[in-house]
């Protein structure tokens, strides 16, 4: 258990190092997550202990969020300046984000069927 | 350092760190007891539960930080882990990858730009227009994102939650009005899911109302609850297991 939680806190360290060295402006458990899954399908998929340290990590995602997410009492000013550009950002460009992919995922289905019949 | 006489004391016993998790457990079994509304995100409560604890006690931000920074140093290697799920679902991904991807990117980029200029139309100010731009990846993504760019890390974490409610509330409705009644809807549990970042793990495999009978999502004890939250209700449907949505 401990051994698959160190592997894990490995694949971050490497995607920082590799970031960092690299210079690329790139998120480094991003680049960590990568390398595990590369990992992963050069290994042929993950040992069983390995699979319940990741579940739990992420099944608890939401309170690693937290310690960030409290921050933001010390931007209360931007808050009460901007609250409003904020909440209309929020919802229309979410609104748009689904439209926008919804739409194209429709299309996709419907080319991709004309093709299978024209076949 | 604190202006609450006695919390001076407590300083390195970790207390914030079982306040924080406490809270956490209680909001996620609040949570749970209203069929995971997407309304009451436990993430979002908690977070609005240490910030009113923290500017009534008067406890700096940093001193909280200290204690819990095991957590944030722990989101790391949760992201990490993320492979994990993405591994064991990867033949779905593989499947239809050209039009997931085209849908993503082109819904990505949709939402990032319209998001922006409304922003900056209503003449937010710069730092509040970088901390929107990365709203609609996963949260722990878009952390460093914002962080990368100068935004504000902590205010685009609250943003990336509420964006995950919001496309949680809308998604449906769109979705219902887009495709209502068409067999193919069923590429919307593709795409829905591509905006509403944090709950988009239950919107995976969104009931459609018609299709669920009233006995179906009311024959537990909060029925009367759930009837009450009807709307939200048919949202709620347990752990989806699938490659983008895993929070």
């Amino acid at each position: 258990m401990l051994a698959q939680f160190g592997l894990l806190m490995i694949f971050q360290f490497l995607g920082e190092a590799l970031v960092t060295l690299s210079g690329v402006p790139f998120p480094g458990p991003l680049c960590g997550m990568a390398l595990l899954l590369s990992y992963l399908f050069w290994r042929g998929g993950p040992t069983e202990e390995l699979a319940k340290v990741g579940t739990a990590l992420v099944d608890n995602l939401g309170l690693l969020f937290v310690p960030a997410g409290v921050g933001i009492i010390g931007y209360a000013h931007l808050l009460a300046q901007d609250g409003l550009a904020i909440a209309a950002a929020l919802v229309v460009s979410t609104i748009a984000g689904i439209l926008v992919t919804g739409v194209i995922a429709v299309k996709g289905v419907s080319a991709a069927t004309i093709s299978e019949r024209a076949a | 350092m604190t202006s609450w006489i006695g919390l001076d004391h407590l300083q390195g016993t970790l207390v914030w760190l079982a306040c924080t998790i406490l809270l956490f457990a209680a909001s996620t079994a609040l949570n749970w007891r209203l069929r995971k509304t997407p309304l009451i995100n436990p993430t979002l409560v908690t977070i609005a539960a240490i910030a009113a604890i923290l500017i009534c006690t008067g406890v700096p931000y940093k001193t909280y930080f200290k204690d819990v920074a095991i957590l944030h140093y722990l989101l790391g290697t949760a992201v990490v882990a993320l492979a994990l799920p993405l591994y064991r679902n990867i033949r779905r991904l593989q499947d239809h990858c050209i039009r997931i991807g085209a849908a993503l990117f082109a819904g990505s980029v949709a939402s990032i730009l319209v998001g922006l200029s409304v922003a900056i139309l209503a003449h937010a100010s710069a730092s509040t227009v970088l901390s929107l731009a990365p709203k609609s990846a996963t949260t722990a993504v878009s952390l460093e994102i914002s962080r990368l760019i100068g935004g504000v890390p902590a205010l685009t974490a609250a943003l990336t939650i509420l964006t995950g409610i919001i496309g949680a509330v809308v998604g449906p409705t769109c979705s219902i009005f887009c495709a209502f009644g068409n067999p193919r809807r069923a590429v919307w549990r593709w795409a829905l899911p591509a905006m509403a970042s944090r709950p988009r793990a239950r919107l995976l495999r969104v009931k459609w109302p018609a299709a669920l009978p009233d006995s179906e999502w009311c024959s537990t004890p909060s029925s009367r609850r759930c009837s009450s939250h009807r709307s939200s209700a048919w949202l709620d449907t347990g752990e989806a297991r699938t490659p983008s949505s895993e929070r």
